[in-house]
């Protein structure tokens, strides 16, 4: 894993539809540090998963660039940086095992004994070992998601992508995968970009909060990781003005 | 970029959450009742076999159970029903064989490459619709009355069922799949081998079984129209000579092989997608 920070300049992505350009982002200018946690906040078609996805490769911006600054010096290109994506459904290969699935970007570039010490330990961190032999149509959502975690983990990624990762689940499931992403990322130590609708969900995961409005950054907000009771006042007030950011107050 | 599916009608691409890998729906129909059908087949018999006794037809129209029993131990014994089901099995084999080799690389290409697919359409659509057996006087006369023209028809047959299936199962693979592979950092060619194709393989499955039984169907056509050999020449034959017992032997035989080879294929089919749905219990 290389300690890269992320910096994007002047990011913007037009679309061409039926009724004219559409600009899903604008003039997007943000730095990514290694080793966060940053949620991407936003109500819906704001362009949280344009965002995501521009990073991740998937598309092209339209303006700007995207530039991966390693801690060693110098930069690096697109191809020496890699992604784990976690996509908002699981999107597993129906016709791979658990396992399988969490060694499918693995397949070809490591030999079978790297793979199988990948394997086991993404298993081990999301819990799966005990369903390694299972089907994706015999497990829960939950556990798909799971899966979805295990597979981007094990590809040992510099920075770790979640488009609404938990957006699917069920409240109980969805406090238990929040507290495993939380767990594993101390553990890890890697960059992870959150994408989510729930400021309370941004707010107890990320290190910082990024608001987007209409395709623009409206807010940057640190969260306070503190120990004491004032911790509630701090996220409240903070909660408060990335509403005000995304126009809610 | 592999856009194989960016034709398609919005909401026209078979999903993640309708993908079916259970070889039992993906590559079959109904599974045979066998046993309400034992029922229905040997009420069905008996009404023959009474209707034969009582002399509702004459045994020209309608021959009875028992002769077509004394005549298929005849054919039997006498080596002539042996020689006649090789020789259209050695045609299906081969025709099969034959055509499948072309239809899926050509389905696959098809599915992958939008552009060459708009370019050949029309005149594969023009090709699908002529039955091969119209063509078989063309082919005779290209092929000669031996074995190329019949292995031709054959191969006409069975191509448009495993070049359709396959195509559509490369067209029908589930884009969010795909995008996996590209957020993964996969090659197209990684793409098309771990994702595509399997993606498509029950729909490539079921192609095939569709193209064994149209080889089969069209094989007897063949064989009735132009052959020295073969369960459809037997048929054809037994007609000229007045043999209706023998034709009805012809019949059940090309019905019970259909059967069979339809079960074989089920059997390595299945065995082919084992463990892609194993129970239906959730954890």
């Amino acid at each position: 894993m290389t300690p890269i920070d992320l910096i994007l300049e002047g990011v913007g992505r037009r679309f061409t539809t039926p009724g004219g350009a559409l600009d899903a982002l604008k003039d997007v200018r943000l730095g990514i540090p290694w080793g966060t946690m940053t949620a991407v906040v936003g109500r819906s078609g704001c362009g949280k998963t344009t965002l995501l996805r521009l990073i991740a490769g998937l598309d092209s911006p339209t303006t700007g660039t995207i530039r991966f600054a390693s801690r060693h010096g110098g930069e690096l290109d697109r191809d020496h940086v890699r992604f784990g994506m976690v996509f908002q459904e699981p999107r597993l290969m129906p016709w791979l095992s658990v396992e399988g699935n969490v060694a499918f970007p693995l397949v070809g570039r490591f030999g079978r004994a790297e793979i199988s010490r990948r394997v086991d330990g993404a298993l081990e961190m999301t819990g799966l070992t005990d369903f390694r032999s299972a089907m994706p149509h015999q497990i829960s959502g939950g556990m798909a998601q799971r899966v979805a975690l295990g597979r981007a983990l094990a590809y040992d990624p510099d920075v770790v992508l979640m488009d609404e990762p938990f957006a699917s689940l069920d409240y109980f499931t969805r406090r238990v995968m929040q507290r495993e992403v939380l767990r594993i990322r101390q553990r890890t130590g890697k960059t992870f970009i959150l994408v989510t609708h729930d400021i309370d969900e941004a707010l107890a995961m990320g290190d910082s909060v990024v608001v987007l409005r209409d395709g623009e950054v409206a807010g940057t907000f640190h969260v306070p990781h503190l120990l004491d009771d004032s911790i509630h006042a701090e996220l409240s007030q903070i909660k408060r003005e990335i509403l005000m950011s995304i126009g809610e107050v | 970029m592999y856009n194989g599916f960016m034709n398609r009608a919005k909401g026209d691409q078979i999903g993640y959450e309708n993908y079916d890998p259970d070889p039992r729906r993906a590559t079959s129909g109904s599974p045979v009742l066998w046993g309400p059908g034992a029922v229905i087949a040997g009420a069905l018999l008996a009404l023959w076999w009474i209707g034969s006794r009582m002399g509702l037809w004459t045994s020209y129209i309608l021959p009875s159970p028992s002769a077509v029993g004394a005549a298929f131990l005849d054919l039997v014994y006498s080596g002539r029903l042996r020689e006649h089901l090789l020789s259209s099995l050695t045609r299906i084999g081969m025709g099969f064989t034959m055509s499948s080799a072309v239809a899926l690389p050509a389905g696959i290409l098809m599915g992958l490459r939008p552009r060459l697919r708009r370019a050949i359409s029309p005149l594969l659509e023009f090709m699908r619709h002529v039955p091969p057996l119209a063509l078989l006087p063309l082919l005779i006369l290209w092929f000669g009355i031996g074995e190329g023209s019949k292995l031709a028809v054959i191969a006409l047959a069975s191509f448009f069922p495993a070049f359709i299936n396959a195509m559509e199962g490369v067209m029908g693979c589930d884009r969010s799949l795909v995008e996996v592979g590209h957020a993964f950092g996969l090659s197209e060619r990684e793409i098309i081998g771990r994702i595509v194709l399997p993606y498509s393989l029950p729909y490539v499955l079921a192609g095939l079984r569709l193209a064994l039984g149209y080889s089969w169907r069209s094989l007897i056509g063949a064989e009735l129209l132009a052959a020295s050999s073969g369960l459809g020449y037997m048929i054809q034959d037994a007609q000229a000579m007045s043999r209706p017992d023998v034709a009805l032997v012809g019949i059940f035989v090309i019905g019970l092989v259909g059967i069979a080879s339809d079960g074989l294929f089920r059997v390595i089919t299945s065995s082919l997608l084992v463990g892609r749905r194993w129970g239906d219990d959730a954890h």
